[in-house]
């Protein structure tokens, strides 16, 4: 028994779960606050949008690539959509063609992203960083460099504000897309292929998994999930600019991190994002109430974002050091073979 | 000056976790001569480099330069002895100038800071001294492989060596690029270097050399000058005694409905016009060089790259263009080089075997967990993978076990066609054994096998007929009866078994 518990403590799940509970811990005796429903609600708002988009970011992540271009992307839904909303007297036929033409511009991005990526072999860092730029040149122009304050309590408020049997409709739509996304991840042919090519793009082809699509196609869902997180974001804001979701590519890649996933591509899945998005919240909501300044917290996130790569790549050693007996190098099979020719 | 021995190596011993790979070798090398070093793969051509440049410490022996004893422990006191090695992968830099190449880590300083003229004056010299048609300030990157090669030389020759060796040297150049190495290395001799000349080609050994090295199984078989060098010898000196191996075939059943065939087959400029049959229940070898062409028929075969020319059928109907489209028709590949190309390190046992088997685990692209861990269980209990942990990343299993993973993938399929490209390549002994069952039984089960191969013992031990490629043709084909491995060594250097008899 005692055994079981040491291994599991030694795990990486078994980290992160200890992780949660000292943080956890340290909040029932210092802040009794913590446990409010309205406070976890709040927590869960905030995991909410950037949830959505660790969905996205992780396909991408599992392949192998990476997309910096969501905070400009989630900006630029978000003002596309208030655009629509806003020039058609908050209808509900605005509100329908807004967000139809926010998730083709999305659409149009990530095919972009992904055939430089595939076709044009160009890295996807390289290729991001500089959409990044685009897109937020993009909403500069659709938003002509100002703020777009909202006033309406129709269909668009309720995107970000509505609470149906008294949860808010983001955690809502939180929990579905991330419920998706891990049954397409864990449980579909498309998933298996993302870890294939993430794990070895010359072997995939060669088993027949259509890299080029299936890339493509990741690249896709990263900028819907950006785009559609924007959207969201907006709503509950009710103002539109560039300076929507600007920390998200932070956040994002932090809960990624922080979620144990390789950013090497190959490894890693839906609960481990969500784990750390999770605990990124629950650390941020905590530094709030322990009445951190916020300059202080951008420190601790940094903190956190080290300390995280460090207890993977020190548990990943650990565990295979107990697994794998030393492998004799390849040098000393072939000699050996040699000698018994 | 002729005949004094430049380099002496004598009774060098090397054993490797306890197996014996040199066993009381021998090296001598002339000042100003081409000696060549030739052996199977696995002869231990590599160790014995590897022990005199350095790389590897000798367990007992000694090595004398100019007929002192010296130690070599580095790669440092090696060039400190005046020895140098060309490598097959060439380590420049290609974004960096020949000057800054030949001086990387010895640069020359003046003040602390770095002499640029002084070093581009000495490399000038070099270049004029060698004749090499070379301009110090261009970017490596701008240079094809044959002038990386002479800049390479131009390092060596920086560094004042006075043995340069070169390990096939020729494997990535075109013929008339190696005409031009051959000038430059009769060139160096004339003007005093060493050369100590490791390749499989024999028509260059003949042509280059004043005497040859022959290694076999750990050890040295003899030493050839010029006027004892005929292909006939060499070869029977690298084999050895002819072991015939003896395999069963009785019972052995053609299946005249399940037929492979290949037409006029041209790929770019590698292979020239290959046709062929192969039906199921035989197990086609394919012999021949690096780069002769072999793994090109494979890739076209299996549908990877496309062919300038000629077709190829399965039972009648065309081979498509497209890999998955192949699968599911029953077509498989072993590649050759199962890390970069075979198995997916960070995936479990389970997903690698699983991996070409969704077609019939999924459906409407929704997998069903249980058939694939059932399949997972299958394979790795039929093909016996160690350790049996279908979680296990592949990555972290031995190389047999590895390749036992691709295999599993495929045999777990009904197969009408497997291709394999050097399939036991680095795994054990044991292991091998395994496979070779694995593709017996799967050949009577009516499949197309066709494995190409460099290891002579492979190739007339388990294939039933083999086909010996040359220069992007079929040079000779023998069936198990009537092979031989110096035959099929003779035909990959393109020398007809007749002739081979006569010289």
């Amino acid at each position: 028994m005692s055994k079981k518990v040491t291994k599991f403590f030694g795990s990486p799940w078994g980290q992160r779960v200890s992780l949660l509970i000292i943080v956890i811990l340290i909040m029932i005796i210092f802040q009794p606050k913590f446990f409010s429903l309205d406070n976890v609600s709040s927590i869960l708002l905030a995991i909410a949008i950037y949830g959505i988009m660790v969905c996205g970011m992780l396909f991408v992540v599992i392949l192998g690539g990476i997309d910096l271009s969501i905070a400009s992307a989630a900006a630029l839904g978000g003002s596309i959509l208030s655009v629509f909303v806003k020039g058609s007297g908050y209808t509900v036929e605005g509100f329908i063609t807004g967000f139809a033409v926010s998730i083709a511009v999305a659409i149009l991005v990530g095919l972009v992203h992904g055939v430089m990526c595939t076709v044009f072999g160009l890295p996807s860092f390289v290729v991001t960083l500089a959409t990044q730029y685009v897109l937020l040149g993009a909403v500069l122009v659709v938003t002509n460099g100002a703020y777009i304050y909202h006033s309406d309590f129709g269909i668009f408020y309720m995107l970000g504000n509505a609470r149906p049997l008294g949860i808010p409709l983001p955690i809502i739509i939180f929990l579905i897309y991330t419920a998706i996304s891990a049954f397409v991840l864990g449980c579909t042919t498309y998933g298996r292929s993302l870890y294939c090519i993430g794990g070895n793009p010359v072997a995939s082809g060669l088993v027949g998994i259509r890299t080029t699509i299936n890339t493509i196609i990741a690249y896709i869902f990263c900028s819907v999930s950006a785009f559609f997180g924007g959207m969201i974001l907006v709503s509950m804001n009710m103002m539109a600019g560039a300076a929507t979701a600007s920390n998200a590519i932070g956040s994002v890649l932090t809960a990624i991190i922080v979620g144990g996933i390789n950013l090497a591509g190959g490894e890693g899945g839906i609960p481990g994002a969500i784990f750390g998005a999770l605990l990124v919240g629950i650390i941020n909501n905590a530094l709030i109430l322990l009445g951190v300044p916020s300059d202080y917290q951008k420190f601790v996130q940094g903190v956190i974002i080290i300390g995280a790569i460090a207890l993977n790549v020190y548990t990943k050693r650990r565990s295979e050091n107990i697994k794998t007996p030393r492998k004799p190098s390849k040098k000393t099979l072939d000699s050996a073979q040699s000698a018994n020719l | 000056m002729e005949n004094t021995p430049l380099l002496q190596a004598v009774g060098i011993n090397k054993q490797f976790s306890g197996v014996p790979v040199l066993k009381d070798v021998e090296l001598s090398i002339n000042k100003g001569e081409v000696h060549a070093l030739m052996g199977e793969n696995g002869a231990g051509k590599s160790t014995l480099i590897k022990i005199i440049t350095g790389v590897y410490t000798k367990d007992s022996g000694e090595i004398f330069i100019e007929g002192k004893p010296v130690e070599i422990n580095s790669r440092q006191d090696a060039r400190n002895c005046g020895i140098s090695v060309i490598y097959q992968e060439l380590s420049l830099i290609p974004a960096l100038t020949v000057v800054d190449n030949i001086f990387l880590g010895q640069e020359i300083r003046r003040r602390g800071f770095l002499d640029k003229k002084e070093m581009r004056r000495r490399v000038k010299e070099l270049i004029e001294k060698y004749e090499f048609d070379i301009n110090p300030d261009a970017v490596v990157q701008s240079y094809g492989m044959a002038k990386r090669q002479l800049v390479e030389i131009l390092k060596a020759l920086s560094m004042e060596a006075k043995l340069i060796i070169m390990d096939e040297p020729t494997s990535a150049l075109s013929a008339a690029e190696s005409e031009k190495l051959f000038e430059t290395i009769s060139g160096l001799r004339d003007k005093g270097t060493s050369i100590l000349y490791i390749s499989h080609r024999l028509e260059e050994v003949y042509r280059l050399s004043d005497r040859l090295t022959v290694m076999r199984d750990g050890e040295n078989v003899g030493v050839l000058t010029k006027e004892e060098i005929t292909p006939a010898k060499v070869m029977r000196m690298m084999i050895g005694r002819e072991v015939k191996q003896i395999k069963d075939t009785s019972g052995k059943k053609i299946f005249k409905d399940n037929v492979l065939e290949v037409k006029n087959l041209a790929y770019k400029n590698i292979l020239k016009d290959v046709s062929f049959k192969a039906y199921g229940g035989e197990i086609l070898g394919i012999g021949g060089l690096v780069g002769s062409g072999r793994t090109e028929l494979i890739r076209c075969i299996y549908g990877a790259e496309k062919q300038s020319k000629g077709t190829i059928t399965l039972n009648g109907k065309p081979v498509k263009k497209s890999i998955a489209k192949n699968i599911r028709n029953g077509f498989s590949l072993v590649p050759e080089d199962r890390r970069s190309e075979g198995f997916f390190p960070v995936l479990s046992i389970e997903k690698n075997i699983a991996i070409a088997s969704y077609d019939k685990l999924a459906k409407f692209g929704v997998v069903s967990r249980k058939k694939e861990i059932e399949l997972a269980k299958k394979a790795i209990k039929d093909y016996d993978i160690r350790p049996p942990i279908k979680s296990m990343p592949v990555g972290n299993l031995s190389g047999g076990n590895q390749q036992k993973v691709i295999l599993g993938r495929w045999l777990t399929r009904d197969l009408k066609v497997l291709l394999l490209d050097e399939p036991t390549a680095g795994i054990d002994v044991g292991v091998k054994g395994e496979l070779y069952q694995f593709l017996e039984e799967l050949s009577k089960k009516g499949t197309i096998i066709i494995m190409v191969s460099s290891d002579l013992g492979e190739l007339t031990h388990v294939a039933d007929r083999i086909l010996v490629m040359h220069d992007g043709r079929f040079f000779e084909e023998f069936t198990h009866e009537t092979v031989t491995q110096t035959a099929v060594l003779l035909a990959a250097s393109g020398v007809h078994t007749e002739e081979g008899k006569a010289l």
